[in-house]
């Protein structure tokens, strides 16, 4: 596997878990899921149709969004829209998620820290 | 735009196969919603063609992909994920159908005598035990053939080139034939090799009621293998129908292959040996009964068969008068 190809499957890694907490979010307001993939594409997460629906029926099945079909527009349109439980996981994995970061971002500068001290050496 | 809407149909179709059925319907009509939704962002106001809608379809992945993202399994292990719906099915009805007949086959035994009512017990835990260890044993091995050597499913081809056309209702193999048939293939396989006593004739010889079997056991018992092999055999033809579920070239092929090895196993089975018990003739003598009836008893392997040829043979002719007249109206 090439470096670039290595690259775009860790980066693929990395964003993957960020998916259901980024959906939670955006899921305030009822919300259908091609304009949900938008959404989230112009705020630069990028994902798939096809991953991004069944994910939606996944968490509408783990009780985190709810879901009703509109029939009134020129097409019929699935509206998801998170739950009180959803809510509450999301305000959960937000702060996990701020806590990753600072770790992160720590271990990030340790490394560089360290190789600060030794070239002072 | 009858094409397009033939061919978007045909994806929803494959995509949604094998599915849940609870929420099939649901899947459906979302992934309509978002095939129209990515055609009106590609055309942009236009009339969408076929080549627009096969861009689409092609960028949203094959109809397998789109399984596995709606119904996301473990790695394939003996039975991969496209069998494993059918397998569960044929499970529960070969073992439910050889529970019946072990239940059934001893209670006879006892009302006929041959079991005292206390062995019943430890005669049913022994009788369901191996004949239900045998039932999962034939049915697990016959889906991990279907796995393994590449039997495979009309889905598992599934691009967009060659999406299989939405079944009309006439097309479709009703579930009830294959599990019945299924059900059948099962009681008589545990009929013939585990209890042929229960064939048997109840006579009256004046002092006391007497059991006669019409099979000579021991002889019948001799043919054990071609008798698992014939049953097997229709077992596999009921668990292809399960699994490809409506009428096809291919089933066509597998009713006929069936055919021709049960009815080559049929004439193993009963012209390879004699297999009637003498006293059971003697006994129908002994009733006088008429000559119609006594050259069918005196030749009843013989007539046993034929009836089982002929059975085949109607099964067979069935089979491709289905097939044939789903294939003229496509065309």
């Amino acid at each position: 596997m090439g470096q670039e190809e290595l690259f775009a499957s860790m980066e693929q890694e990395l964003r993957r878990g960020t998916l259901v907490l980024c959906v939670l979010c955006q899921l305030e307001w009822p919300m259908y899921g091609y304009s949900l993939v938008g959404a989230l594409s112009k705020k630069g997460v990028p994902v798939e149709a096809n991953t991004l629906y069944p994910l939606l029926r996944r968490l509408e099945g783990q009780g985190l969004l709810t879901s009703e079909w509109e029939t009134g527009g020129s097409k019929p349109r699935k509206y998801y829209r998170v739950t009180p439980e959803g809510r509450e996981v999301c305000a959960r994995l937000k702060a996990a998620w701020q806590a990753t970061v600072e770790s992160v971002q720590r271990a990030m500068e340790t490394e560089w820290e360290g190789k600060t001290d030794e070239q002072g050496e | 735009m009858n094409r397009e809407n033939d061919l978007r149909e045909r994806y929803i179709y494959a995509a949604t196969r094998g599915l849940p059925r609870a929420s099939r319907a649901d899947i459906e009509q979302e992934l309509r919603t978002l095939i129209d939704d990515l055609l009106e962002e590609r055309c942009a106001g236009r009339e969408p063609t076929e080549k627009d809608l096969r861009v689409v379809l092609t960028d949203l992945g094959t109809p397998a992909e789109i399984r596995e993202k709606y119904n996301p399994r473990p790695a394939r292990g003996l039975i991969g994920p496209d069998y494993y719906p059918q397998y569960k099915w044929a499970l529960a009805v070969v073992l439910g159908a050889l529970a019946f007949g072990v239940v059934l086959a001893q209670v006879l035994e006892v009302l006929t005598g041959e079991r005292a009512l206390g062995d019943l017990p430890l005669g049913l835990l022994g009788g369901i035990a191996s004949g239900l260890g045998c039932g999962f044993t034939a049915v697990t091995l016959l889906f991990a053939f279907f796995e393994r050597r590449g039997v495979k499913l009309e889905r598992a081809d599934d691009t967009i080139e060659n999406l299989p056309p939405v079944p009309q209702h006439s097309e479709l193999i009703p579930r009830w034939e294959s599990i019945a048939g299924l059900a059948m293939c099962a009681l008589m396989l545990l009929v013939f090799l585990a209890f042929p006593q229960v064939m048997c004739a109840v006579v009256d010889m004046g002092a006391r009621m007497q059991r006669v079997t019409v099979f000579d056991v021991d002889a019948l018992r001799a043919q054990w293998l071609w008798i698992a092999l014939f049953g097997l055999a229709g077992m596999a033809r009921e668990v292809f129908h399960l699994v490809e579920g409506r009428y096809t070239m291919r089933v066509l092929a597998a009713d006929l292959g069936c055919a021709v090895v049960s009815a080559l196993l049929a004439c193993l089975i009963f012209l390879g040996k004699d297999l009637m018990n003498p006293t059971f003739l003697r006994v129908m003598e002994n009733l006088g009964m008429n000559d119609v009836v006594m050259t069918i008893f005196g030749n009843f392997q013989v007539f046993l068969l034929g009836v089982i040829l002929f059975a085949l043979a109607l099964d067979a002719v069935d089979s491709a008068v289905k097939v044939l007249r789903v294939y003229r109206n496509r065309s």
